[in-house]
């Protein structure tokens, strides 16, 4: 079997063309690989950021502010709600030299949300801590001094003052463009006494546990929403991005369909290559026929060789797409505007199933081309194709 | 003596050609025959039909009392592995492999022991005075030499019926002289039913038998 296998590949020709399918071959699965990752990683980086705010859901009130009673907690803990923590969520406008940004002041406590949300906050020390982009923007440094202006005309807010100013104690990266970009943290403590707020909030944060899938937290938020009634609004943390997640779903099947144009260029390829072996060592494959190898070691001898070739072709594969993602994950950032693709950076995620479904789909469409050309070697009978290549 | 191969009413046609027609005919084991006839005869079809290399369309081809007409495909490649030793005319060397890998072509797809089919050919190679053209290439060979090759790789896994199809049809008189020689002490000394097809009656005569064919029919 080595011996036909060393035949086959004989001559430069035979091996500049194999290297050349084992490369078309492992592009084109990789650039597929790298689609798929790309897509899925983008949508795994936006849930990420979306649970790092808000957790598995949220809650608030249609009446504005309230006060986390017994009966709320009792309501959470009845659908599986691990851990929570009760937020105060402003809109407000931030002011530094003459710069101003409208922003989403989020008071909190730090251990609390760092449980149900898992983003690790720097210490508040009754200061602000700004989104990366909104710090950045404001050239806002530790320590410096900003201003808040907080909305009127809410009744609960008629004694606010409009301004308050406060030390930047740092910033945060929530890895999602529009977060990074709006939200600012505050002590909630801080706030309520400073708005005379006393123990009010307007939305509670709750996580499920650390893993809990979309189905679960579907159920959870369904549950939720049946024991509280009306008075409530219960939130997944997708339901702000459930359109662009939808999209990004869609795209990724139509992008996957479009993508067949270069496997079917691929399989073209390695047909070529199957062909070609056929037809330039028939005469050693008649040959070998005659000398009494049986069509069956013939199709082992073939079947192997095409099959080593894939798998090269398959560990190129690997090896290109971790190298495109490598690519994405250092230089992505630099070409993916964030303002419109929301993440401010990617890291592309494939799954086992997503390697074996393109390796072995490029594995299908070569044995199909492969049963065809045995097959006319099959037909063809030993005779006639010694006299026909030694003529 | 016995009967090696039986031929009986056997016809194939190529087209509406009948390369072979209705023809019957006997072997004996460990005889040397030659089978003459001109070109087109039916004397190469007949060999090929022997050989398992192609299917009598009536008729029957047995060897050693096996009906060949019945075996399956994958038989039929086994049979030409283990039983026959085919000396074409054009030699079909490989010229990727060296001769001593040529010449282990048979041995290797049978999937006999290496070691004691090498010792056999090295015996063959020395007899032949070819030892020192082993590891060379058969395109760096003359015709004389690469025949020469071509028997040894025949001869190999030392068959019982040894196939010769115009095997000094491309060589010069002291050449042809060599190879038929080799060939008649060979398959004696292996106790080789030898079968040659030639249409040169001075190879024919060298041979015990001689078969002739006119239009795919045995005259004798």
């Amino acid at each position: 079997m080595i011996n036909l296998i060393k035949i086959l590949l004989s001559g430069r020709a035979s091996l500049k063309f194999a290297f050349g399918v084992i490369i078309g071959l492992a592009f084109s699965m990789a650039v597929i690989l790298s689609t798929i990752g790309l897509m899925d990683g983008f949508e795994n980086t936006l849930r990420q950021g979306l649970r790092k705010t808000v957790g598995d859901f949220s809650l608030h009130s249609r009446d504005g502010f309230f006060a986390l009673n017994d009966d709320l907690k009792r309501n959470l803990e009845s659908v599986g709600v691990k851990a929570y923590t009760p937020i105060l969520q402003l809109e407000a406008f931030v002011l530094k030299e003459g710069k101003g940004h409208g922003v989403l002041v989020r008071a909190l406590d730090r251990d609390g949300f760092n449980t149900v949300t898992g983003l690790e906050l720097p210490p508040l020390n009754k200061g602000l801590v700004l989104g990366s982009v909104l710090r950045e923007s404001l050239d806002a440094n530790p320590n410096d001094q900003v201003v808040l202006s907080f909305a009127q005309g809410n009744d609960s807010l008629n004694a606010l003052p409009s301004l308050r100013p406060f030390d930047v104690s740092g910033e945060i990266h929530h890895g999602i463009y529009q977060k990074d970009q709006r939200f600012i943290y505050a002590d909630l403590s801080q706030l309520q006494q400073t708005l005379s707020l006393d123990n009010q909030v307007n939305s509670v944060l709750s996580r499920l546990s650390l893993d809990a899938s979309t189905e679960q937290v579907e159920e959870a938020v369904a549950n939720l929403r049946s024991s509280i009634g009306a008075d409530y609004v219960v939130r997944p943390y997708w339901s702000e991005f459930r359109t662009l997640l939808q999209a990004v779903k869609a795209e990724k099947v139509m992008i996957g369909l479009v993508l067949q144009v270069i496997v079917v260029i691929a399989i073209i390829n390695a047909a070529g290559f199957i062909i070609f072996l056929s037809e330039s060592r028939s005469q050693e494959l008649f040959l070998f026929k005659a000398l009494g190898m049986s069509q069956r070691k013939l199709v082992y001898s073939m079947s192997t060789l095409v099959g080593a070739l894939w798998f090269i072709a398959c560990l190129l594969a690997y090896a290109m797409e971790r190298f495109f993602s490598f690519l994405i994950v250092k230089y992505g950032a630099t070409f993916l505007p964030g303002d419109i693709y929301y993440v401010a950076g990617l890291e592309p995620v494939i799954a086992l199933k997503d390697y074996l479904i393109v390796s072995f789909g490029a594995l299908f469409w070569i044995v199909i081309i492969l049963s065809f050309s045995l097959r006319q070697l099959r037909k063809s009978p030993v005779l006639q194709g010694l006299r026909k290549e030694f003529a | 003596m016995n009967t090696h191969v039986e031929i009986t009413n056997a016809t194939k046609r190529y087209g509406k050609v009948n390369a072979l027609d209705n023809a019957t005919v006997k072997f004996e084991t460990a005889g040397q025959y030659a089978v003459m006839g001109a070109s087109g005869s039916g004397k190469s079809t007949l060999l090929y039909l022997i050989g398992g290399l192609d299917r009598a369309d009536q008729g029957v081809v047995q060897v050693n009392g096996k009906n060949l007409s019945g075996l399956s495909d994958e038989d039929l490649a086994r049979y030409r592995g283990s039983d026959v030793g085919f000396v074409f005319q054009f030699h079909f060397l490989l010229n990727s492999l060296n001769c001593l890998d040529n010449i282990l072509l048979p041995a290797k797809i049978a999937g006999r022991p290496l070691k004691e089919v090498r010792a056999h050919v090295e015996s063959l190679a020395q007899k032949l005075s070819v030892t020192n053209l082993l590891e060379k290439f058969p395109y760096q060979l003359s015709g004389g030499e690469q025949q020469r090759i071509n028997l040894i790789r025949a001869l190999s896994l030392k068959p019982k019926l040894l196939l010769c199809d115009e095997p000094t049809g491309n060589l010069d008189s002291r050449n042809t002289d060599i190879v038929v020689t080799l060939l008649s002490q060979l398959a004696k000394e292996q106790q080789s039913t030898l079968i040659v097809v030639t249409h040169d009656q001075n190879v024919a005569s060298r041979f015990e038998h001689q078969v002739r064919m006119k239009d795919g029919q045995i005259l004798n």
